[in-house]
């Protein structure tokens, strides 16, 4: 699953461990969700599309199959 | 953090005095204190083993996370755990049947602590291979 937190991140000029501290998890999680490796779970998701004051599907996108 | 991995230690420490005494107290030998020693430095791996189950695997790593289930870290144990499980069904039906076969007669202290010793190295692999592969 594709996602752009990095962008959303970087335009709000916070950093990885800032991020991870504000979702309530590890950086390495947050590192591992921005290059795409690891899918989150639906209420990690709801937080990330809540904290961007978005939806889940405008932060992350399915990968063409 | 630092309290968690105290009381880990010190789980450890007063599990493997308990074994280490019992050992101990159960002996045949005159060597009381030999066997009790023997036998708590050699538990004393495994019980701080226990006192880290206790303690610290519901943490990921040296951070203190708000939400350790849901991190990445969290997920490779759990696959690197559930993969393992099938890999030791797998090592003990095959050793069952080789022995079965073979009518070789293992001690079952042998047979187990072989076991233990292929399940942890398969999860510790594992793990590591999931941390270089995604990290």
């Amino acid at each position: 699953m594709r996602n752009d937190l990095a962008e959303r991140r970087a335009a709000r000029g916070w950093s990885q461990g800032r991020l991870a501290e504000e979702l309530g998890v590890s950086r390495q999680t947050v590192i591992s969700l921005e290059k795409g490796r690891f899918d989150p779970s639906l209420p990690l998701a709801f937080r990330v599309a809540a904290l961007f004051g978005c939806r889940i599907e405008d932060v992350f996108t399915p990968d063409e199959s | 953090m630092v309290v968690r991995h105290v009381a880990a230690v010190l789980t450890g420490l007063v599990i493997a005095a308990a074994l280490g005494l019992l050992a101990g107290v159960f002996g045949n030998d005159d060597e009381f204190w030999l066997r009790t020693g023997v036998f708590a430095a050699c538990a004393v791996g495994p019980a701080y083993g226990v006192g880290w189950l206790v303690f610290l695997s519901g943490t990921a790593d040296t951070e203190e996370v708000a939400r350790p289930e849901e991190t990445v870290e969290q997920q490779w144990w759990h696959r690197s755990a559930s993969a393992s499980f099938l890999d030791v069904l797998v090592v003990a039906g095959v050793g069952t049947t080789a022995l079965a076969t073979t009518g070789l007669e293992v001690a079952a202290t042998t047979a187990l602590g072989a076991l233990l010793v292929v399940a942890m190295a398969d999860v510790a692999v594992r793990l590591a291979v999931l941390r270089r592969r995604e990290a």
